[in-house]
């Protein structure tokens, strides 16, 4: 069960000046759009995240807790992920150094796309969502959207991703939503190769660090994404609802930093374990 | 009204009383107010746009127009005046889409709530367009549906706007030349697009990775500026040999310049992107270059130039250039490659697009080349080899998938194809053992033996029609799911072949555990609607319906809440994404289907005798009028790719297949979706609508109901007609394509005419009744009055009485022999009923529609006697004798007198008669029961 990220935190001290934006997404009637004075220009932010402004991600929070009601199975995260990696042997196949690149066309993924992907979302740890929650990806960070298209037109595997976080806080960064890479185009590299991608965008909005959550069981993607460089910065007890009676499962909360964070203090491992409610 | 607080401007103080009547719904004033300013100040475009708004709100929308042209000549460019240009140009487009007849926002939720979608933008939803500054026209520049409209005025409107941003050096923000850069490339701007993305401007692309590489790529190729072209994938090919997306715009450029004889400048750069490849030995040098670094790298080779060369063959060889081998052998490359990667799963993917470069015989040669480089253990006892690990297991497995590419496979005779499905299965068994710790979410190495093995088992059954060969399959694939139980592969050939078998059953655990949901609906739902209600299995029918409609009803709102959220947060390039994403969704081929086949559906489980047809018709809110089907931008949303498919190219399925299975679902959508409404018309509900649209209905309710009743049949029958067309052609698609349609069977079992037939009865009795109520109607009135101390006669209503007499007889005759018709019919349904002790006294509709129509009868008869009665009542009443006759002598007047009691003596007579008969005839109607 996928759970919804807390966003108040980033609300409070959105660093990005959200200026005229703000109002504008709430006037709706149409006197106040008449008015000259709306016309006015008003100063716009001018920090790498601009157009992106943060302040309507409360309203994202419900939208989000509304999708986890939809959500009967599975990951956030690198759960997804970890399908890449499937078969336990396969792992020899994943170098982590991003090196090697799939043949292969990397480009913004399109709502065509979801008419698609079956290949890849047929697998059992994919998660299938419900179309507000692909479309919030693709309105509010669609640069984070990659899908990689093989030759043949054949979709290859995704990566659905977001910046959040608060600037002040020096907790801007990256996150993984999911990854997934179709059977027959397995053990490539191409999951290291979306995660290199998300990476190089989250450096360029200045994020702190990318994250991601995967299920403590995944071994395989667990590893994989210590080969890229990612390592477990807190655990999540109980992130992942069962839906038939098994217990929950834990998550590994895993970070990787950025350059931005020349101390690498984002990714100093939590001594204990926290709850979901907790998470910001 | 705070926001106004800074408004400086003494136009603003000019216009703000104009704006305030506006926005109190006081058109009145606005425009007195507005012709007051502009006798003072001539050039205030701003209150010119506001009178027109003014006028369009108060329904003059000529004026309105012609004003928001003249205003729109003038190029104004002040904030105020674009701004009201904006709203009043929404309010124009709103208006133009309500009189088109766009969907009334009637209440009938469900089956039309969809139907809105097409036009609503948020435009109308009275949330404001931009999150830039409230810019209304750019957004609805990327929104607009109407492309001539958005051409001619809101992109012009809104590219003007951002000129003026761009002069004043506002443009800040990303997303603001993102919008700036669509704008022009919607114009058609491409020069103009293409310096505004390669100037400082287009520096600020940089959320996107390579958003400003692949938009360059699109405009030179859109200029058919082929040197740029060239010299950019170039250079793009250099950073990433990887990236596929570059070698076509690459190659295609290529053969552009050698179609217009380029050449390079003597001197100077070849152009602004750098050096030009324009000879194929060029081309070919710079591909092998790259192949050579991938050759010589410490760590594993790209596949990316190793396919490119492939590709370039295919092109030269496709466009007859005499350099097609310049690459080398196509056999000797394709060994290269599957040495170098045929231990990937998606080696096969890969080659099997450039098979076609192989000559027919070379096939053998090039699976024996391909097998000398697969290591195998020792052969076992049954003469089969095995691999001894996973990559020896994906190569050996490659070359299956090739063999059965080419065709290999298929031209094996019985015994050949039994041997190798033994050999598969041996593979299959034997690599079972790499994945003895997979967990339950992983799939097996050698699932894709197991597959194949039943392919071509299916093979044989479908070539010798050997039934056993199908229960091997579904035995050998039940075996694999136990295996591997996450394996869609399996699951979704199991599900098509217990479909084909006619047993549904095992299909709905087979297809919940696929856990498809959401957008999958659409895409492979139809493997559960086409075969639930066509095998009886009725509530899995309706709740397979279901799912699909819950997702598609709520599309609509989805879709248009994150149209909003594309404009808040600047996605401008999403919007028309998502409004796409919109339309194909509620345009789906799926959607129409399951929208009517789930009505039908219910009532076929519901309504079992008339009142509760109505009853159900009136529940679904079904109506006759309404064709709810978008029957010419229908979208084939299907994924008719999602089974894993190894044939050769002429055994796949092909665009005519696709084409054809379209035409011939939407047939069958329309006898469907006809019957439906003719159904919904049997009853007085299902045409609620007329009745209250009062543009539509006419006093005769029941004139109107029949024509309606009869084009739809008619439409019916030429649906029919196509449809046996259709039927006739016997497509036959690949098993793993697309099912058929239940077209073909029901017109040969004859189903299709039965209903249409059964339902044109229901118009002729329609027909009996207001035809036979209308002689009536005709026969009615006054046969002899006095007025204003006249005697007046109306001999034609007599002779309308006998024709009605005459038909009368007729229709009586002819029903009577239906009666006999009928009547064994219904009491053997009685003694069934009886036997089945089934209280339910349901008959079947053709019995109700008689008993109907008798009853009818009896009281137009009932009537038509009272009229007599009534007639010789008044007739006798009339006191002749108290005439006053002036200017006539008393003889004369008397002999006057004597002739009207001869005929009101006569009309006497002929009424008695006339009434006698009827009366007659109407006690025979009691003969009529059934």
């Amino acid at each position: 069960m996928w759970k919804p990220e807390q966003l108040k935190p980033l609300i409070s001290d959105c660093s990005c000046g959200s200026g005229g934006l703000v109002t504008f997404s709430h006037m709706s009637s149409f006197a106040v759009n008449l008015l000259p004075a709306v016309i006015t220009m008003t100063p716009r932010p001018t920090c790498d995240f601009s157009m992106r402004s943060h302040s309507a991600l409360a309203q994202q929070g419900a939208d989000m807790a509304l999708e986890r009601l939809q959500c009967s199975l599975i990951p956030a995260g690198g759960a997804t992920g970890g399908s890449d990696w499937c078969s336990s042997s396969s792992s020899s196949s994943v170098d982590g150094s991003g090196s090697r690149r799939k043949m292969t066309s990397l480009r913004p993924f399109t709502c065509d796309d979801l008419f698609k992907f079956n290949n890849i979302n047929l697998d059992p740890l994919t998660e299938t969502y419900g179309i507000p929650f692909y479309l919030q990806y693709l309105a509010h960070w669609p640069e984070y959207f990659i899908v990689a298209e093989a030759p043949g037109g054949e979709l290859m595997g995704y990566i659905m991703g977001k910046a959040e976080g608060s600037v002040a806080r020096e907790e801007w960064h990256g996150h993984v939503t999911a990854l997934s890479v179709a059977p027959e185009f397995r053990r490539l590299g191409l999951a290291a190769k979306l995660m290199e991608m998300l990476e190089e965008i989250s450096e360029r909005k200045g994020g702190f660090f990318v994250d991601l959550f995967v299920r403590v069981s995944n071994q395989v993607a667990v590893n994989m994404y210590k080969r890229l460089g990612y390592s477990v910065y807190r655990t999540v007890i109980e992130y992942y609802s069962a839906s038939n009676g098994e217990p929950d499962e834990d998550a590994y909360d895993m970070r990787k930093a950025l350059s931005r964070d020349t101390e690498k203090k984002s990714i100093i491992p939590l001594p204990h374990p926290v709850r979901p409610e907790d998470i910001e | 009204m705070a926001a106004r607080g800074h408004v400086q401007d003494p136009n603003d103080r000019r216009l703000r009383p104009i704006y305030d009547y506006l926005d109190n719904g006081n058109n009145k004033m606005a425009i007195q107010q507005a012709d007051k300013l502009l006798k003072k100040h001539k050039d205030l475009h701003c209150a010119k746009v506001l009178k027109a708004i003014g006028l369009q709100r108060t329904g003059k929308q000529d004026e309105a127009f012609s004003l928001a042209q003249e205003v729109t000549t003038l190029e104004p460019t002040d904030d105020n005046s674009l701004q009201a240009l904006t709203i009043l140009y929404r309010e124009m487009h709103r208006r133009k889409y309500s009189l088109n007849g766009s969907p009334s926002a009637s209440s009938r939720a469900g089956h039309q709530a969809v139907r809105s979608g097409g036009e609503e933008g948020p435009a109308q939803r009275g949330v404001p367009l931009s999150p830039l500054h409230g810019l209304c026209p750019r957004g609805r520049a990327i929104s607009a549906k109407d492309e001539k409209l958005a051409q001619t005025m809101f992109l012009p409107l809104a590219e003007r706007m951002v000129e003026k941003m761009v002069k004043e050096e506002k443009i800040e923000a990303e997303a603001e030349v993102q919008l700036y850069f669509m704008i022009l490339e919607r114009l058609g701007k491409c020069e103009e697009a293409l310096d505004v993305i390669r100037g400082p401007l287009g520096e600020k692309l940089t959320s996107e990775l390579q958003s400003r590489e692949r938009k360059c790529m699109m405009l030179y190729t859109r200029l058919e500026r082929w040197p740029e072209c060239n010299a950019l994938a170039q250079k793009l090919l250099l950073k990433n040999p990887d990236d596929w997306q570059f070698y076509p715009s690459y190659f295609d450029s290529l053969f552009h310049l050698m179609d217009q004889s380029w050449s390079p400048p003597e001197d100077g750069e070849h152009c602004s992107e750098g050096s030009v490849h324009h000879t194929v030995a060029e081309v070919v040098r710079f591909v092998e270059e790259r192949i050579k670094v991938e050759d010589e790298k410490d760590s594993r080779s790209l596949r990316g130039p190793y396919l490119a060369r492939l590709e370039l063959m295919h092109r030269l060889r496709e466009r007859g250039y005499p350099e097609e081998n310049l690459p080398g052998e196509p056999l000797n490359l394709m060994v290269q490659f599957f040495r170098k990667f045929g231990d990937k799963p998606c080696c096969i993917t890969d080659l099997k697009i450039y098979l076609h470069l192989l000559s027919p015989d070379q096939h053998v040669q090039f699976i024996n080349r391909l097998s000398e480089v697969v290591p195998l253990g020792e052969q076992g006892e049954d003469g089969f080899a095995f691999p001894e690990d996973t990559k020896a297991l994906q190569r050996h497995l490659c070359v299956c998938q090739l063999s059965r590419a080419l065709g290999l496979h298929h031209s094996l005779d019985v015994s050949g194809k039994l041997h190798l499905i033994a050999e598969l299965k041996a593979h299959y068994h034997h690599g079972l053992k790499f994945g003895n710790s997979a967990l339950k979410t992983e799939l097996q190495f050698s699932d894709m033996y197991c597959l194949m093995a039943a392919h071509v088992y299916i093979d044989l059954w479908t070539e010798t029609g050997d039934e056993d060969m199908v229960w091997q399959c579904l035995g050998l694939l039940e075996e694999g799911l136990s295996h591997s139980s996450s394996n869609a592969q399996f699951k979704l050939l199991l599900l098509l072949l217990y479909c084909r078998l006619g047993s549904f059953e095992p299909v709905v655990d087979l297809y919940s555990s696929l856990d498809a949901k959401h957008i999958q609906h659409d895409t492979i739902g139809v493997l559960l609607t086409r075969y639930a209600e066509s095998l009886g299995q009725f509530s899995a029918a309706s709740q397979s319906c279901n799912f699909s409609l819950r997702f598609f009803h709520s599309n609509q709102k989805d879709t248009s809440e994150y149209i909003i959220q594309a404009y808040k947060y600047g996605a401008f390039e999403k919007i028309p994404e998502f409004i796409a994403l919109r339309n194909r969704l509620n345009q789906s081929l799926h959607f129409a289907q399951v929208r009517t086949e789930r009505m039908l559906l219910d009532l076929y489980l519901e309504a079992d005798i008339v009142l509760s047809l109505e009853e159900s018709v009136k529940a679904m809110s079904l109506s006759s009028e309404e064709d709810d089907v978008p029957w010419d931008t229908l979208r084939d949303n299907r994924d008719l790719t999602v089974f894993t498919n190894w044939d050769p190219k002429q055994r796949q399925l092909t665009d005519e297949h696709r084409t054809r299975s379209l035409e011939e679902e939407t047939a069958w959508l329309r006898i469907r979706s006809l019957t439906l409404r003719l159904l919904a018309s049997l009853t007085p509900s299902g045409h609620a609508a007329s009745q209250q649209n009062s543009e539509m209905s006419n006093e005769n309710g029941v004139g109107d109901r029949s024509s309606l009743h009869r084009s739809l049949l008619s439409q019916l029958n030429q649906t029919l007609h196509a449809a046996a067309q259709i039927a006739e052609k016997r497509t036959q698609y690949p098993l793993l394509g697309p099912p058929s349609t239940r077209l073909a069977s029901a017109l040969s079992v004859g189903s299709c005419h039965c209903q249409a037939a059964a339902l044109q009865l229901s118009v002729h009795l329609q027909e009996l009744e207001s035809a036979g109520l209308e002689i009536l109607n005709k026969s009615k009135g006054d046969l002899l009055e006095v007025k204003e101390s006249k005697l007046k006669t109306q001999p034609s209503l007599l002779e309308n009485l006998v024709f009605f007499l005459e038909t009368v007889s007729i229709v009586l005759w002819s029903a009577s022999y239906c009666a006999k018709i009928l009547r064994p019919l219904k009491t053997s349904l009685q003694k069934k009923k009886k036997k089945k002790k089934d209280a339910n006294t349901a008959m079947p509709l053709v019995v109700c529609g008689f008993q109907e129509l008798t009853g009818n009868l009896q009281d137009l008869l009932t009537q038509a006697v009272e009229h007599i009665r009534g007639q010789e009542s008044g007739i006798t009443a009339l006191k002749l004798a108290s005439l006053t006759l002036e200017g006539c002598s008393r003889e004369e007047a008397s002999f006057t007198k004597a002739a009207m009691d001869k005929v009101q003596s006569s009309y006497l007579r002929s009424l008695q008669e006339v009434g006698d008969l009827l009366k007659k005839r109407a006690e025979t109607i009691k003969n009529l029961k059934i």
